[in-house]
């Protein structure tokens, strides 16, 4: 347990599925060098398989005795997806150097081998049937937990927690590459980079955060529908959200990790009866949100109709106010003064995530 | 283009800046998807329903707009203008319309002869004399009166002083011949037209209990701010202009404003960057559906006695329509080029009818020429390429719309390498204009004079001449403007919604902030969102229509001959022969076409395009998801992934729009199997305000044909 705990919060009532954050990320951290595959921030449709595929059963985490629990790496082709390039060449240049043909068509511009999965595959497919299909868009990163399995199970102690903000990072120069970390983490949330032999994962953006700044995924979210800050700051928003409005429910908090993800869970239109008329029941049923955000959905699901009605009515609520995100200043509580100061001199293990590049001899090679 | 909106308003681009959402208490998203469609602006939606505001979504799908509504109302595809009628039908059943507002903003009083179904017009009362003036039948002195405000009034003024105008009633007034003419209320026979649509009856159309309609209706009339907005893809039904038109209406009676069709900025000052010279602008939809020959896919598709009873029109009769619309100069029309030179238009993805577009454009063009960023779908078919700089290695101004207040500035990093031989599209122009004027002086033939458009001078009319010789000095204002950057500083000093930025502070923040003079009818406050028609509501300003008022009654000889003089509805014309209707909205993966082929954006789809189907529709065909498909009808065929989505309503098909056709086998597009297909509404011209320009053309109708799938 660190001295203090960042934290983020996703109002899934604002998230559009626009994968602005996906792309955040990945043009950051993961476009390059044995990451192409991974996505350290995705949004998938649920209810759905999710990235990786069916990540939710794939085990990890601690069992009701506290005990840690094994679960299965996931395949790069059937579960993540392998990333794909185009084939331009045969695509768009066949007939170079021959005579072109009368448009008898050249094969088209396509995935060099047909992909089999990705991180979006399942996008807007849900559940339900016709007219009262559902579908909601869940967001995940890392989620930096205050009992973290990947930490639990990693044999080299390559793993640490942050005692200054509780961010969860591997370092690099302990990881050997073991996976048990994968296995651990229910959520599927930390990675295997095939090209360094390591073990890598969301870093919540730590650099910037350092800085005073959100991480990339948050500060680029077009949606506006992350809160980040620490737990223990009663004037920001995580704070707000989380412990005094309770607003904020942790994924699948029975994985026994203590998730510092918050999630509002989402409202929904309500089902159509056999005539086509709205009934008085939420389209997404309560346990499919109960399943995933616990046994709390159905009241907080309450308090923001509530809330709702009080701005509708014109008076004031804090917790609306809040959601409503008028402020990046306001959503996002950093402070780069705090990391100045609460600086450890010699303690800190801030291992940069430049990446090494494996030479045949073994020295390792800095990124470029 | 939102053509429904042109008949009404007389621009079809009109409602609000989209942070106006904020401020709304009751907001219907009507065939517009804009979790989708406008990502940098949907948060604006969400953030007014946790102030409390009512979101309604009215959609085919469950698209992911509707999942954070309060209300989705699915709609059967295309007939969206019986339930638009059927709001009209209830708000003026249950007395919901607001008088003062439609007396004084609308031609909803004016006189309307029963005889022959025209608006009384001058020239009816006077022999020879005007026939832009109209009446109303005026409560205060007991007789008919002339309105001001329309084309031909003396008076610009939508006051209107101590008139009274009657919205109901029957009259006879005096024709110049002394014959009585019996007249009545343009109000009266748009109530006449929406008794018929009550939404008991229109329920078997739209698939939408009249339960809902009723409350919709109700809700919408009762709130403070509602707002109604609409997605373009109304436009690619036939009948998108009724609903569009029908939609106008409703908010009218209501006294709410507009209906929203993403209303656009007004970037006055950029006139001398044209020449001086009428330009050879063409129709876009029927200059394509004549160089496509695409009245062939149209007749095949269309053939039989279904479309006929739907459309009131035969289908040849429909094409002979066009044809008549292109030789009375409604719409104007130059003729096939020879050459043909693209710029930012991946014409052969656009086109419906695909494969059958492209061969006949290409049978008639001896040489074809694309400036491209990259290479599409029509770079691939060009005979030369010419390789343009990128969007971020060109000087440039990106406007929006009219979605909010910023256009963005394309500044080039500093000692950037052009890729290859990559130039500036501005520069490409420079020099073929160079090149064009050498080798016309080589030639000799310096001027040419053009054979459709004159010029008059003096008392002779003269052919305007196309000025070979100077073509590069005109291009450039005599030199003024040889690189994308002098065009930028130029547009930012003459431009005045650009006032007062300068090119050093707006490089350095990368956009400009428009002020006031972008708002087209209504100011560009510094300090709240943007709505259309402040002029109009409040400084009684006419409206550039016909009536000069918001406008529910054309008595175009085609309109009334097809029973539209007034808004009213039409059945969706998917031939029965095919059992799914094919629709292909905004995707979330591009701008049309570009990006849709970027690596990056396809690991977040499957890699290959994919086509979604119901889970009933599937499970009939015995299609299981990600198997390949051939989707098809008696126009073409393509082939695809399938992709099931329980969100979708069977009997329809839907294909996010725009894929590459060279992401398909064979070259094979989405839109081969879609029929052309005109709307015989959008045929109309030479009437009013409707007449062809930026205000007034017609769409392609992407959405009104049917397919099968099968396993392939």
């Amino acid at each position: 347990m660190s001295k203090r705990q960042l934290a983020m919060v996703m109002d899934l009532n604002k998230c559009i599925g626009c994968q602005t954050c996906t792309m955040a990320c990945k043009t950051q951290w993961t476009n390059r060098n044995g990451r192409d595959y991974m996505y350290w921030n995705n949004v998938e449709t649920q209810p759905g398989r999710g990235y990786p595929r069916d990540w939710r059963r794939a085990g990890g985490g601690f069992d009701d005795a506290g005990a840690l629990t094994r679960g299965r790496v996931p395949d790069l082709a059937r579960d993540y997806g392998a990333p794909f390039d185009l084939d331009y060449e045969r695509a768009l240049n066949a007939d170079a150097g021959h005579a072109p043909p009368a448009f008898a068509a050249p094969p088209p511009l396509a995935p060099t081998a047909p992909p089999a999965y990705g991180p979006n595959w399942d996008e807007d497919q849900g559940a339900g049937d016709y007219p009262n299909a559902y579908y909601f868009y869940l967001p995940r990163i890392c989620n930096h937990c205050s009992n973290p399995a990947c930490l639990a199970a990693c044999p080299r102690k390559a793993i640490y927690k942050r005692e200054e903000d509780g961010i969860v990072l591997v370092d690099q120069s302990r990881c050997r590459g073991y996976q048990h970390c994968i296995e651990a983490c229910p959520y599927k949330k930390v990675y295997f980079n095939p090209q360094f032999n390591r073990s890598e994962k969301c870093i919540f953006c730590y650099p910037r955060v350092e800085q005073g700044r959100a991480p990339a995924c948050a500060h680029q979210c077009v949606g506006r529908i992350r809160f980040v800050g620490f737990l223990d700051d009663e004037d920001g928003p995580v704070f707000k959200l989380v412990t005094k409005w309770q607003a904020a429910l942790p994924l699948h908090a029975e994985f026994g990790t203590r998730p510092n993800v918050y999630y509002v869970p989402p409202l929904s239109p309500p089902r159509l009866d056999a005539e086509g008329r709205p009934t008085g029941e939420r389209r997404i049923p309560d346990a499919v949100l109960v399943e995933r955000f616990g046994p709390r959905v159905p009241e907080v699901l309450a308090l923001l109709e509530a809330e709702r009605e009080r701005k509708r009515r014109g008076e004031r609520s804090e917790l609306m106010d809040t959601l409503i995100a008028y402020r990046h200043a306001e959503m996002f509580k950093l402070d780069a003064a705090y990391y100045g100061a609460a600086k450890p001199k010699a303690a800190r293990r801030v291992i940069p995530i430049v990446a090494e590049r494996a030479r045949p001899d073994g020295a390792p090679e800095t990124e470029a | 283009m939102f053509t429904g909106a042109s008949l009404a308003y007389g621009i079809p681009n009109v409602g609000t800046s989209l942070d106006a959402w904020f401020e709304m208490d009751y907001i219907v998203l009507w065939g517009f998807n804009p979790n989708v469609t406008r990502i940098p602006d949907a948060h604006y939606l969400w953030e007014a329903k946790w102030r409390g505001a009512k979101v309604v979504v009215i959609a085919p799908d469950y698209n992911p707009t509707a999942i954070h509504a309060d209300l989705w109302i699915p709609i059967r595809p295309g007939t969206d203008s019986f339930l638009a009628l059927s709001l009209v039908h209830v708000v003026l059943e249950e007395n919901l319309y607001q008088e003062e507002f439609i007396r004084e903003q609308t031609d909803l009083p004016f006189l309307v002869r029963e005889d022959d179904g025209r608006l009384l017009r001058l020239a009816d009362l006077r022999k020879g004399s005007r026939d832009d003036v109209f009446f109303c039948w005026d409560e205060a002195s007991g007789k008919h009166a002339a309105l001001p405000g329309s084309q031909g009034h003396f008076r610009k003024t939508l006051r209107l002083g101590t008139l009274r105008p009657a919205l109901t009633g029957r009259w006879q007034v005096t024709g110049h011949d002394g014959r009585a003419i019996p007249v009545t209320t343009a109000f009266e026979r748009v109530r006449a037209e929406a008794a018929k649509f009550a939404p008991e009856r229109t329920q078997a159309h739209t698939g939408i209990h009249p339960e809902v309609v009723r409350r919709l209706a109700r809700e919408y009339a009762a709130a403070h701010d509602p707002g109604l907005t609409i997605g373009f893809s109304l436009h690619k039904y036939a009948w998108g202009i009724l609903a569009c038109w029908g939609q106008a209406l409703f908010c009218a009676l209501t006294g709410h404003d507009v209906v929203d069709t993403e209303h656009q900025w007004s970037l006055g000052g950029i006139g001398p960057l044209s020449s001086p010279k009428p330009a050879r602008f063409g129709s876009g939809f029927l200059g394509e559906w004549f160089a496509g020959k695409m009245w062939e896919t149209f007749l095949r598709h269309y053939a039989g006695k279904a479309f006929a009873e739907r459309s009131g029109i035969a289908p040849e009769e429909l094409v002979r329509l066009a044809e008549h619309a292109r030789e009375e100069k409604w719409f104007a029309h130059h003729g096939e080029p020879k050459v043909r030179l693209l710029f930012a238009d991946n014409t052969f993805r656009r086109n419906k009818s695909s494969v059958h577009y492209r061969k006949a454009v290409l049978d008639a063009t001896e040489l074809l020429v694309n400036a491209n960023v990259r290479m599409d779908s029509s770079a691939e078919l060009a005979d030369y390429v010419l390789p343009a700089a990128s969007h971020y290695e060109t000087w440039d101004i990106r406007g929006e719309v009219g979605y909010h207040r910023f256009a963005n500035l394309a500044v080039p990093a500093p000692g950037l390498a052009p890729v290859g031989e990559a130039k500036t599209e501005w520069e490409i122009c420079r020099l073929l204009a160079e090149h064009i004027a050498a080798a016309a002086k080589r030639r000799g033939i310096d001027r040419v004079a053009d054979p459709e458009f004159t010029v008059t001078r003096g008392e002779a009319k003269e052919p305007v001449t196309r000025d070979l010789d100077t073509l590069a000095d005109d291009f450039t204002l005599q030199g003024k403007l040889a690189t994308d950057k002098d065009v930028v500083q130029w547009l930012l000093d003459n431009v005045p919604a650009f006032r007062p930025w300068k090119l050093t502070d707006a490089a350095e923040r990368g956009f400009i902030v428009l002020g006031s003079e972008a708002g087209l009818t209504s100011p560009l406050y510094a300090d709240r969102p943007y709505r259309s028609f402040e002029e109009q509501f409040y400084l009684k300003r006419p409206y550039p229509t016909l009536s000069g008022r918001q406008q529910f009654y054309v008595d175009h000889a085609l309109y009334l001959r097809l029973g539209c003089a007034c808004p009213t509805a039409r059945a969706p014309l998917h031939p029965p022969k095919f059992p799914l209707a094919f629709y292909s909205p905004h995707t979330r993966w591009g701008i049309h076409s570009t990006w849709r082929t970027s690596k990056l954006m396809l690991r977040m789809q499957r890699g290959v395009p994919h086509v979604n189907l119901s889970r009933a529709d599937a499970a009939r065909r015995g299609i299981r998801d990600g198997d390949r498909v051939r989707v098809f009808n008696d126009v073409g065929a393509f082939y695809a992934r399938a992709k099931i989505l329980p969100a979708l309503q069977p009997g329809t098909l839907m294909m996010d729009h725009a894929w590459e056709p060279h992401q398909f086998a064979g070259r094979a597009g989405m839109d081969t199997p879609v029929a052309g297909l005109l709307s015989p509404l959008e045929l109309a011209g030479g009437w009013g305000h409707l007449r062809f320009g930026a205000e007034w053309d017609g769409n392609q109708l992407a959405n009104e044909s049917a397919v099968d799938v099968e396993r392939a």
